[in-house]
């Protein structure tokens, strides 16, 4: 079972990391997408409630990077708390998927290379977030077993 | 304070869950279906995979809140970094709630302003002192 361990911890720094990464793309969404053009449509109310729901939603994925980071260790040890929140942000990272697979309709993305390579590169980071939390979770569980 | 504080946390996370609840209320109330229908797809589709997170999220303190509440009020350095955030999270909710949103629906909606606003404060006082005061 330790010899996951710096498999474990490699995967939680790279996790750390690629919060961030996310949020490069996060910032590039309201221009590319024309948000300011087409939230013009909403009234004044609905418009603010979209930027604080973006906003909020951002705040959570660098909240989730940076305790990944400070909180690597407590991760690596597998306390209570720290593996309800590996948990939390597997599911938060699995839902994610599903939402893009089964509720976000392709045809009305904008058209281009550059989103086709950017929405498989964002896929495949979110799968590998799910994965490293959903693992970590799965292998200390195993550990408090054996 | 040290003592009242786990108590303050899962009375926070009740309440919580008692805001996630009411944001299957809001969009009747705010009309979600007339305005996201002026919107492209695309934008309406974000906007609800976001209202979703909310709940999401919403959900995930609260339980958070509700399992751990003596790790938050300081008992390990994950839970006060966790108290950290939520501190910083809803201290800058109640700004938005007070300075961003419009005067004129808070006014039309007074008991939901009110309803949000005293929430939101009660859970940014409480992760601050958790933050600032836990053991």
């Amino acid at each position: 079972m330790n010899t996951l361990q710096p498999w474990f911890s490699l995967a939680l720094w790279l996790a750390g990391i690629g919060h961030f990464c996310i949020l490069g793309a996060s910032f590039q969404v309201p221009s590319r997408l024309g948000w300011k053009e087409d939230l013009a449509k909403l009234t004044s109310f609905n418009r603010k409630l979209m930027w604080v729901y973006a906003g909020t939603t951002l705040l959570t994925i660098i909240a989730f990077g940076v305790i990944t980071l400070l909180l690597h260790d407590e991760l690596l040890r597998g306390d209570r708390a720290a593996m309800f929140l590996a948990g939390f942000i597997a599911i938060f990272w699995t839902l994610r998927i599903l939402v893009d697979l089964l509720y976000f309709k392709h045809a009305d993305w904008p058209v281009g290379r550059q989103f086709i390579v950017g929405h498989f590169l964002l896929t495949a980071l979110f799968a590998a977030l799910a994965l490293t939390y959903w693992g970590l979770l799965i292998w200390n569980m195993m550990k408090g077993i054996s | 304070m040290k003592s009242i504080l786990p108590f303050a946390i899962q009375i926070a996370g009740a309440l919580h869950l008692l805001v996630a609840g009411a944001n299957f209320v809001l969009p009747g109330i705010l009309h979600y279906r007339e305005n996201l229908a002026k919107v492209s797809p695309i934008i309406r589709q974000i906007f609800l995979v976001h209202a979703f997170y909310i709940v999401l999220v919403l959900v995930g303190f609260g339980l958070l809140c509700l399992g751990f509440p003596h790790e938050l009020s300081g008992g390990s350095s994950l839970g006060r970094c966790l108290s950290g955030f939520l501190a910083v999270f809803w201290s800058l909710r109640v700004i938005l709630q007070f300075g961003f949103y419009d005067r004129a629906t808070k006014r039309d909606h007074p008991l939901g302003n009110l309803f949000f606003g005293g929430i939101f404060t009660y859970f940014a006082a409480v992760f601050i002192a958790a933050t600032f005061f836990g053991k």
